[in-house]
């Protein structure tokens, strides 16, 4: 997840909604998939191996006892068990994944370079992905052989011989190796975030009186090069000063006041970098476009080909303008200010002006009375975060020379506290692009060390279901193959997105038809811009591949997408990872592990475990 | 089926002797493969029953169908047919298990663990409180002779160790039945005495014991009752004395026999006239009774052993 995601309120994620089911009935929906075709497909092998009878009396057996057993579940027994895990976990050394993380960071430096633009991208990406990487392997590897290994060594029968329920044996190892798994984890998570903060920490040094010539003949004051870059340094009227945003990051210059009258000039002293590493709280609007007619509005605006699809584009010079739609209230001001982010991306079919931005403009109206606007403010476009703080009054006087100056949250607001945002590019040719979360109010700055825990929560997540899901395949499976079948369902999980999107497309209209149409097209020889024709089958046969498409969409959304378990882009991106986000990851985890424990359950349950 | 003399032997335990605690009925395992086929039929209409107090041995060649028939026992196998009940439960049972011990045949305990670990681990799967699991370990630790090891991990103790404790995880929660398979393998000379020894010490204490083993001579001292399994068929079962009884021999010991006596031993012998000072029947070893089943088992395969003495032993009862 990351700056695309729609962050939906917890209540529009559970509950159906026009775009999708919500969480809740999916939920049921797979877990009565799951126990039905799971029984059947048990009771169809059972049936060939053991007679139809027998078939029904095991599977019964199962589905009566599991409720009653669940119940009987025991803290002290499934806490053994936790521990029997974790101290299986330790003494085959899983620890020493911590060891190759480390090396890892030590030597990490060597291959990061320290003048690149983006710093702390660079940094956390790496360490984020190594993490990742690392813990996933180490889940994997330590869940798929362990039970195999046990059954194949038999060990398993002194546990099966003790009073110990099927429920307790899953989950005693899940507890246990999520615990070793998270104290790994924890250790990386805390290394990682000192590595961060000493790998970007730097200064400068700057002593007020060197000029440097910026290239144009304009002379500026600069601080000296470290870490591959410098800043220019704009002194203000107290003598303090900043060094200018330079790699995502500024610079506090401070005067140093001095004793010694004898010393020519005054010293500085130049602080740490600031805002190199942010959590910003976004208060986001819903984006709507308008035509380059300035009549027809939509979601979308104009494609501009082979770009970041996530990004609409506007024409400039035209009636062409995206339209936010934001809620208002007090607290978002501050000092009487409205500070308003900006995330542009600019599309050039001329070349311009090159050191200079495209220029555009921005106004806000009320959402009902649409004469009712304030003066455009003149802007020129950064393909960067670019903040602008707009004073809480603006003045109309373009448009109405009588009126007085126009409050934002008293005049331009409807009923609902809602306000529109105009933007619209004012240079021929040139394009704006813009996306629902690119533009928002910045509601505040939330603690980064805050926001890199809960980064590291969404990656435990992980760890959760990529241990339970290891767990249920070593139930059935040997160590290898459920090895193999937990890197295929990681990996899937990963992509998942994509197939999602996929096969949602497929939904929508499939090019020559499912599998059935296709092979009948192929023993017809007809390609597939041909229609089909009006045969009696040819329902039939898109029928069978419309049920077929739809199992495929049950299936993907049966697997795990870890791609929503993954907040790290929010960081990455300086974004405060929405609280929200984090309790639906949480809520989607609980729902997995919930069906992996019953499926779980139901293998060793029905397995002959001497068999 | 006809069984030799199957009322128990009368027991020290205290409880009722004539409670049956396990109980087959017609337990059959047919081992499948992928497909369903079937592969090999390890136990066919098993019918069994032990009671409170016996010292039970399961006596059959590799591949006979004794350990199939314990790991049925334990609820680590399903039965393809028929039902086997320990303590009137389905073996599954958590109650069941509450009441059971197991020494597997190969002591599959968790290698990094240590000793004090292990019986530490195992206990806590029993509802005992911390102070009297600690109480427990220490009497086993002591009672298997390994407080010298305890804090070695069980990957570095020998065969005859590794057996000790795992006797003593199947006594941690002082069961009332016990499963030994094969329990004196991997043994020494003493380890054999000693673990005959404590058998015979827990059925003092009214303990039930099954024990598989291959150790004809180990069940020969220690058992009440065996059963004797081939090719999954049960072909001999009762009491161990009754059935190392050779019935068609008879065997006179004699004092005091003049050498014309001699002569007349048959007469004697006839008409009641000399001392008799021991007149019965001389008894085998459990390995020749063994080896003879088996022959004959695979001469005749599916019949029962010995028919003729059971007619006898059943007409005597």
């Amino acid at each position: 997840m990351g700056i695309e995601s729609t962050v939906y309120t917890l209540q529009d994620w559970l509950l159906p909604t026009a775009d999708h089911f919500g969480g809740l009935l999916v939920f049921f929906i797979s877990i009565v998939l799951l126990i039905f075709f799971g029984l059947l497909g048990s009771a169809i092998l059972s049936a060939i191996r053991n007679g139809p009878f027998e078939a029904f009396y095991s599977v019964g057996r199962v589905v009566v006892e599991s409720v009653p057993e669940f119940f009987s579940i025991s803290p002290r027994r499934v806490m053994a068990m936790t521990w029997l895990a974790f101290h299986e976990a330790v003494r085959k050394k899983s620890l020493y994944v911590f060891a190759i993380f480390l090396l890892v960071m030590l030597f990490a430096g060597w291959f990061i370079t320290p003048g690149s633009s983006e710093p702390a991208r660079l940094y956390m990406s790496l360490i984020f992905t190594l993490s990742k990487v690392l813990i996933l392997l180490l889940c994997i590897l330590i869940t798929v052989f362990s039970l195999p290994k046990d059954i194949e060594s038999r060990t398993i029968y002194t546990i099966y011989t003790k009073p110990v329920l099927h429920w307790e044996i899953f989950l005693g190892r899940l507890f246990g190796y999520i615990g070793i798994a998270t104290m790994v984890l924890v250790a990386m998570g805390l290394c990682s975030y000192i590595f961060l903060m000493r790998g970007l920490s730097h200064t400068h040094q700057f002593d007020g009186v060197r000029m440097v010539d910026q290239g144009d003949g304009t002379m500026v004051h600069r601080t000296t090069t470290n870490s591959g870059h410098h800043h220019k340094v704009d002194i203000g009227d107290d003598g303090n000063g900043i060094a200018e945003k330079n790699n995502e990051h500024s610079h506090a210059v401070d005067k140093i006041e001095k004793d010694d009258k004898d010393e020519t000039g005054p010293s500085y002293f130049v602080h740490g970098p600031q805002n190199m590493l942010r959590a910003r709280v976004r208060h986001g609007g819903t984006l709507r476009f308008l035509d380059r007619a300035g009549k027809v509005e939509g979601k979308t605006g104009i494609n501009v080909g082979k770009e970041w699809t996530y990004f609409s584009y506007i024409e400039g010079q035209t009636f062409s303008a995206a339209i936010y739609t934001f809620k208002l209230d007090e607290d978002l001001f501050v000092n009487d200010t409205l500070p308003l982010e900006f995330n542009l991306s600019v599309f050039r079919t001329t070349m311009g002006v090159r050191t200079q931005g495209v220029r555009g403009s921005f106004h806000f109206r009320h959402p009902d009375q649409k004469d009712l606007r304030t003066d455009p403010i003149p802007f020129s476009a950064k393909e960067e975060s670019d903040i602008h703080y707009v004073p809480r009054e603006l003045s109309n006087a373009s448009i109405d020379q009588s009126a007085g100056k126009l409050d934002l949250l008293k005049h331009l607001t409807n009923d609902n506290n809602e306000i529109e945002l105009w933007i619209q590019c004012a240079e021929s040719s040139q394009y704006f692009g813009m996306a629902q979360n690119s533009v928002y109010i910045l509601q505040s700055e939330s603690s980064f060390t805050w926001n890199f825990f809960k980064c590291y929560l969404s990656i435990w997540f992980q760890v959760v279901m990529v241990v339970s899901f290891g767990l249920v395949f070593s139930t059935f499976l040997n160590g290898p193959v459920s090895g193999l079948a937990s890197i295929i369902s990681l990996a899937y999980g990963v992509f998942a997105e994509h197939l999602k999107n996929f096969v949602q497309g497929v939904r929508g209209g499939w090019h020559g038809g499912g599998p059935v149409e296709a092979m009948v097209r192929l023993f017809n020889q007809k390609n597939v811009m041909i229609e089909l024709g009006d045969a009696a089958y040819v329902p039939i046969v898109k029928r069978i591949d419309s049920v077929f498409i739809g199992a495929v969409q049950v299936f993907v959304h049966m697997i795990p997408d870890y791609s929503l378990l993954d907040s790290s882009l929010f960081l990455i991106d300086g974004y405060a990872i929405p609280d929200v986000v984090i309790v639906q990851q949480l809520l989607t985890v609980m729902g997995f592990t919930f069906a992996l424990v019953g499926t779980g359950y139901f293998f060793l349950k029905t397995r002959e475990i001497a068999a | 089926m006809a069984t030799t003399d199957t009322a128990p032997v009368a027991s020290s335990g205290t409880a009722n002797s004539n409670e049956v605690i396990i109980e087959t009925r017609n337990l059959t395992k047919v081992y499948r493969d992928f497909w369903g086929r079937q592969k090999v039929r390890a136990l066919n209409a098993l019918d069994l029953e032990v009671r409170q107090g016996e010292i039970f041995g399961l006596l059959g060649p590799n591949g006979s169908g004794k350990s199939t028939t314990i790991k049925l026992l334990l609820g680590l196998l399903f039965p393809t047919s028929g039902q086997a009940l320990v303590f009137g439960q389905d073996p599954s049972k958590v109650e069941t298990k509450e009441r059971i011990g197991y020494l597997p045949e190969e002591s599959y305990l968790y290698r990094f663990l240590n000793a004090r670990e292990t019986l530490d681990f195992y206990g806590r799967l029993f509802n005992m409180s911390a102070e009297t699991r600690a109480q427990r370990v220490d009497e086993l630790i002591e009672m298997v002779g390994l407080k010298w090891a305890e804090r070695r991990q069980l990957k570095e103790y020998s065969k005859g160790m590794t057996r000790r404790i795992g006797l003593a995880q199947a006594l941690i929660n002082d069961p009332d039945l016990i499963f030994l398979d094969e329990p004196t393998t991997g043994l020494d000379p003493i380890g054999i005495r000693e673990m005959k020894d404590l058998i015979l010490r827990l059925k003092d204490e009214g303990k039930t014991i099954l024990i598989s083993s291959h150790q004809l001579a180990d069940l020969q001292d220690v058992a009440d009752r065996i059963a004797i399994l081939h090719q999954g068929d049960l072909k001999e079962m009762g009491r161990v004395d009754a059935l190392l009884k050779v019935r068609d021999e008879t065997l006179i010991r004699a004092k005091g026999l003049s050498e014309s006596a001699e002569e007349e031993i048959r007469k004697v012998i006839e008409k009641d006239h000399a001392e008799i000072l021991q007149l019965e029947n001389p008894t085998t070893t459990l390995e020749e009774l063994f080896l003879s089943i088996v022959q004959e088992s695979d001469a005749r395969p599916g019949r029962r052993a010995y028919s003729q003495r059971d007619e006898e032993q059943s007409s005597e009862s």
